[in-house]
């Protein structure tokens, strides 16, 4: 067997591997409904077990499965069909929308620096997480231009994702926030697209603004991070 | 994203061309960060250990004031139009 269609059979079986264990997570997580539950948690350890087991090297499965790391890469475009979907209430909105998101990455910024100055937290690890709350591709453009540590913001961006998917629910009882809009705002805004899944499962609105807030978000965290340089 | 919603609007892609693989994609959004998340185990840990904490209290810290912050904001914003509208 050539080398072309042996590297093709390879990135098709570690695909199908992520698509069943997320099945079977989905599955687990619609019978529980425990936000820790998460399916991407599940999923990972699942995958992570099956690596284990067979002895394979985890480097081997995440360069084999580059394909969906370029669908998630684009996939922020799908959100346009929501925002479509959703277009009256969000012309109604629009002040309020873009001074959330505004809001939003200043906190998500000026928190990260005001709490590293506080723990003394070096410098290179500061950097690495001043973009936390934005979607991973731009995230890690950003850390690149403040000198962070880039694959140290990859796993701190999806880290905060899962935070906010699965404390969500919790802090929206305590501070009684019910709206769908503020939930989706916040869910949007502080757990980018795993926040927006989990808006998602409130309703078609919630997604729709938390899917805006991805985009924002990464536009006002750019900018404001440019100052920081 | 952009793009779409735009060439939406003015009517260049019909809703229905769009429809099934926007909302696939939607719906499984998060199958796209497992790659990632495997990924971050191969992360060189002896270089952060030393931070490891800082970076998981920043990291819930920020995130909870976040989503509290925009939360509470647009919930305000809310009740106040609904009173200037009565």
């Amino acid at each position: 067997m050539n080398n072309t269609a042996y590297l093709i059979l390879l990135e098709a079986f570690f695909i199908l591997l992520t698509g069943i264990s997320f099945i079977i997570a989905k599955k687990i997580y619609s019978k529980f409904k425990l936000p820790l539950l998460n399916p991407i948690i599940t999923s990972v350890v699942i995958i992570i077990g099956f690596l284990t087991l067979f002895n394979i090297e985890y480097s081997t499965y995440c360069s084999n499965t580059r394909l969906l790391k370029f669908i998630l890469d684009v996939s922020v475009v799908a959100f346009g069909y929501l925002l479509y979907e959703n277009i009256e209430f969000l012309k109604k909105n629009t002040t309020t929308i873009l001074l959330a998101n505004i809001i939003g990455s200043s906190i998500g910024i000026g928190s990260v620096l005001i709490i590293a100055y506080l723990l003394n937290t070096k410098g290179i690890i500061t950097m690495s997480m001043v973009s936390k709350s934005i979607t991973t591709p731009l995230a890690i453009e950003i850390s690149k231009n403040l000198g962070g540590i880039t694959s140290l913001t990859a796993v701190i961006v999806v880290f905060s994702g899962i935070l906010g998917a699965v404390v969500g629910h919790t802090i929206f009882q305590i501070f009684n926030i019910k709206s769908p809009f503020a939930r989706g705002i916040a869910l949007g805004t502080s757990a980018h697209g795993l926040g927006t899944a989990r808006a998602l499962e409130y309703g078609a609105l919630e997604g729709a603004l938390g899917g805006l807030s991805i985009g924002l978000m990464g536009l006002f965290t750019s900018l404001i991070s440019f100052f920081l340089q | 994203m952009i793009i779409l919603f735009t060439a939406l609007t003015l009517g260049l892609i019909k809703k229905e061309h769009v429809k099934t693989v926007a909302q696939f994609l939607i719906n499984n959004l998060i199958v796209f960060f497992v790659p990632a998340l495997v990924g971050a185990t191969l992360i060189n840990f002896t270089d952060i250990s030393s931070s490891i904490l800082d970076i998981a209290i920043i990291a819930i810290f920020s995130t909870i004031m976040v989503m509290t912050s925009t939360g509470l904001f647009v919930q305000w914003r809310e009740k106040k139009e609904a009173k200037k509208n009565e």
